[in-house]
């Protein structure tokens, strides 16, 4: 179980969490929405690790994470961050071999890894690519590798930032299946900023919606994607339209229209 | 790729035989191996051999630091000549002569607490700094640390250079350096993790400040013992292992292999055209390398803009 406990944090003077608490639900996953500056981001790198907070704890397993060395916080957790830099010097198969680096010393030998390191790469469609470099990755197959250099880590909780921002349409529902697929396959908690807010109420069991802090819903999707309150926190005007595959999403525009 | 690098191992075995060879029997007079003076025994024993030896170690140490330099700074052109490591040995090693005069292990610790003192100077800055400011910085340490020590040697040479190799030099040389060349082979893997951002590497469990410091103390280790036995060498630290990338791709496993032979010829090279070109005098190797080395930075620089 991973938990926020009473945190608070703060940017400079700008207190963004004040006594703030959530729980992840277990084998599920949760979708974290809300506008600009709602506090997504923070939220994501305090669950993360990646900051710490200025009061309160972040428990997982009943231990604080801070407390927790880093190597078996990365047993745990692995986490696909936005990529915004190109690795023109790094191949696919040296990455994703460094998603078993939790597990080893750092001088030690990885050879028996193999086995696993490839089924993965089957899985993610991306076992021929093994001696490319990065650079030369479509934007969807880099992302694949991160995946897998994530899921190498063994972990129980896969962290997802903005996973479909740099991908096509296509890319982008292919990996929210493959996404979907682990979680019910590997029972992985998954938990991922997704902004386009018909694949959150298509993907995810559980959406959490920010705005100034503070959660402003939280529910199944259906609870929270909904007119009034996509109105209220995105000041954008829409229409939920139910079809046979489920609901979707139509934005007729912003206020200021 | 195997294939090329049994080639490249072949190729830079016969050169280094060639050049020992060469550089044993040429100089300000050339020997016949067959009849051989004792004076010129005298000559070949004590005063090319070392020599020969430090260029050796010296080159491959130089060039290792130098690619342990550019993958913990994730910068192509960092290396411990420019960016005013080798000289803060090189002016610590000074105060060493006048503070422990004639004892040269004395020389040699110095010449690491110096190196170590600018590179904890380089890692105040690189938090705050984007890699080429850093450079920067580190050119500008460099000019602080060769004024200063110009005060205390009133503009002259400070006097260490390959030609004033002994054999008690050249055996801490050859000691240290090769305990540095060993360590340096241990951890060179941990170069390659560094290839990934400091971010993206904690959240792998490991930690980069981990990592960056544990290379860094080799490279200054190696620098800075390079540079209290033979004087301040830049650029060779950038040409070797960039020549290696080219060659070899961007595995450090690989560039640090090769940085140790190639780097080990290449100095002994250098120094030996040094010396043989206009015999009786000579070109110092710090000299032909600066020759070789500006331009070379350039047309790494260049080619990085072009591919940017």
């Amino acid at each position: 179980m991973l938990e926020l406990k009473q945190v608070s944090f703060s940017y400079g003077a700008k207190q963004l969490f004040d006594n703030f608490s959530l729980a992840l639900q277990e084998h599920q996953i949760t979708t974290l929405i809300g506008p600009n500056g709602s506090g997504k981001s923070t939220l994501f790198r305090l669950l993360t690790r990646a900051i710490k907070p200025s009061a309160g704890e972040i428990v997982l397993d009943r231990q604080d994470i801070w407390q927790l060395p880093v190597k078996d916080f990365a047993k745990k957790v692995a986490i696909v961050h936005q990529q915004n830099q190109l690795y023109d010097q790094m191949k696919v198969i040296e990455l994703i071999k460094m998603g078993r680096l939790p597990y080893h010393s750092l001088l030690g030998d990885e050879e028996d890894d193999n086995a696993q390191l490839q089924a993965i790469m089957q899985e993610l469609e991306i076992g021929d690519l093994a001696d490319k470099y990065m650079a030369q990755l479509s934007g969807g197959q880099q992302q694949r590798v991160w995946l897998a250099t994530a899921l190498a880590q063994k972990p129980e909780y896969l962290f997802l930032d903005e996973p479909t921002t740099y991908l096509d349409l296509h890319f982008q529902y292919r990996f929210l299946d493959l996404v979907k697929k682990l979680n019910r396959e590997q029972n992985l908690t998954i938990c991922m900023i997704l902004h386009d807010l018909n694949q959150a109420l298509q993907y995810s069991d559980q959406v959490i919606l920010l705005n100034h802090g503070q959660i402003q819903k939280q529910g199944n999707p259906e609870e929270v994607i909904t007119e009034a309150l996509i109105e209220k926190n995105f000041g954008i005007k829409c229409q939920i339209a139910e079809t046979q595959q489920g609901k979707y999403l139509l934005m007729s525009g912003t206020e200021a229209k | 790729m195997r294939k090329k690098v049994i080639w490249i191992n072949l190729i830079l075995t016969i050169l280094l035989i060639g050049t020992i060879y060469f550089a044993l029997i040429h100089g300000a007079s050339d020997f016949s191996l067959q009849k051989m003076t004792n004076s010129q025994l005298n000559i070949m024993f004590n005063i090319r051999l070392p020599r020969i030896i430090s260029a050796l170690v010296a080159g491959a140490a130089l060039s290792v630091s130098g690619a342990f330099f550019q993958a913990t700074l994730r910068n192509p052109i960092a290396e411990p000549g420019i960016m005013g490591i080798s000289s803060a040995a090189s002016l610590f090693q000074l105060l060493a002569a006048i503070i422990l005069p004639g004892i040269f292990v004395g020389k040699i610790v110095f010449s690491i607490i110096g190196g170590l003192g600018a590179f904890a100077l380089l890692l105040l800055f690189q938090k705050r700094m984007t890699p080429y400011q850093l450079i920067i910085i580190g050119v500008a340490l460099n000019a602080v640390f060769t004024g200063m020590q110009d005060v205390f040697t009133n503009n002259q040479n400070g006097g260490t250079s390959l030609a004033t190799s002994s054999w008690s030099s050249t055996m801490y040389l050859l000691i240290i350096g090769v305990i540095g060349l060993i360590l340096a082979i241990v951890f060179m893997n941990w170069a390659n993790y560094l290839k990934v951002n400091d971010e993206e590497l904690t959240s792998l469990g490991v930690s980069p400040q981990t990592l960056r410091i544990v290379l860094m103390l080799i490279a200054v280790l190696l620098a800075a013992t390079a540079t209290a036995c033979i004087g301040v060498l830049a650029f060779i630290g950038i040409i070797v292992p960039q020549i290696a990338r080219l060659i070899l791709g961007y595995d450090y496993q690989r560039i640090v292999s090769f940085s140790m032979f190639a780097g080990a010829w290449f100095l002994l090279f250098v120094d030996t055209i040094g010396r043989v070109i206009i015999a009786p005098n000579e070109i110092a190797a710090n000299v032909i390398l600066a020759i070789i080395g500006g331009p070379f930075m350039i047309l790494i620089l260049w080619r990085r803009q072009k591919n940017a």
